[in-house]
């Protein structure tokens, strides 16, 4: 058992929050997502918004795209925990939620704008698109977050 | 004894324990172990030391067929290491005061 002394002098509380910080650096390169995981949320993303803009005017199969979309996006997070890596939530974290904001501000708006426009021009490409943008927001907007916050727990912020 | 401080967290191991876990939502074992480049039998030790504090919860999974643990700090477990840190903080700046 470690023994410490009941009360530390600024010098020695200095030198423990330098400690912290110097241990919250060394989680670094344990925060990147496996390689599969953005394209295969993006998979998701896009199968999601397929799915939900279907669901009226393609009940038949649209109700399952959506069905499969919201099991894969609910598994996916489960699949990470392997072993050489750690757990924590790339949308809440202090380092990359600005970031994450950004990403689910821009998927809502295309999802908004592909059911608005489908809607009214009843266009089924539009719908597509829409999964096709969705897919590639996540692939690019992912490693983004991953990477802020990378960098923010290597810099200790 | 400054408010919040904790001499069970203070330890140094158990503090950067601490601070890693704090860090995020869940580690896994070895992740921890080689982060701060401790041996399994010290990790162990103070990580049962957490959690009989009721500061770290351990959980076992199997991966690829072999059984892994990975640790959480609590609730209680992250207000005590937040009411250190601010402890260790107020403790830092009474030197500045004092110069």
């Amino acid at each position: 058992m470690e023994t410490t002394p009941a009360r530390p002098t600024a010098a020695e509380a200095q030198a423990a929050l330098d400690s912290v910080a110097e241990s919250r650096k060394t989680l670094a390169p344990y925060v990147r997502s496996p390689w599969w995981l953005y394209p295969a949320q993006g998979l998701g993303t896009a199968a999601f918004v397929i799915g939900l803009a279907f669901t009226a005017t393609h009940p038949s199969w649209g109700t399952s795209i959506l069905a499969v979309a919201i099991v894969v996006l609910s598994v996916l997070p489960m699949l990470q925990q392997r072993p050489g890596r750690v757990v924590l939530d790339v949308y809440t974290h202090r380092g990359s939620r600005g970031t994450a904001l950004v990403y689910v501000l821009i998927f809502g708006l295309v999802v908004a704008t592909a059911l608005v426009l489908n809607a009214y021009t009843a266009a089924d490409w539009i719908v597509y698109l829409a999964g096709a943008a969705s897919f590639v927001l996540t692939v690019v907007m992912g490693p983004i977050m991953d990477a802020r916050l990378e960098r923010a727990i290597r810099d200790g912020r | 004894m400054a408010d919040g401080f904790n001499e069970l967290i203070h330890a140094p191991i158990r503090l950067r324990i601490c601070a890693i876990l704090a860090e995020v939502n869940e580690a896994e074992f070895g992740t921890v172990r080689d982060a701060l480049g401790l041996s399994d039998s010290v990790l162990s030790k103070h990580l049962k030391v957490l959690e009989d504090a009721g500061y770290v919860s351990l959980r076992k999974g199997t991966v690829d067929t072999r059984t892994r643990t990975w640790a959480t700090l609590t609730k209680p477990g992250r207000a005590a290491f937040k009411g250190h840190i601010g402890a260790l903080r107020a403790l830092a700046a009474s030197a500045d005061a004092l110069d």
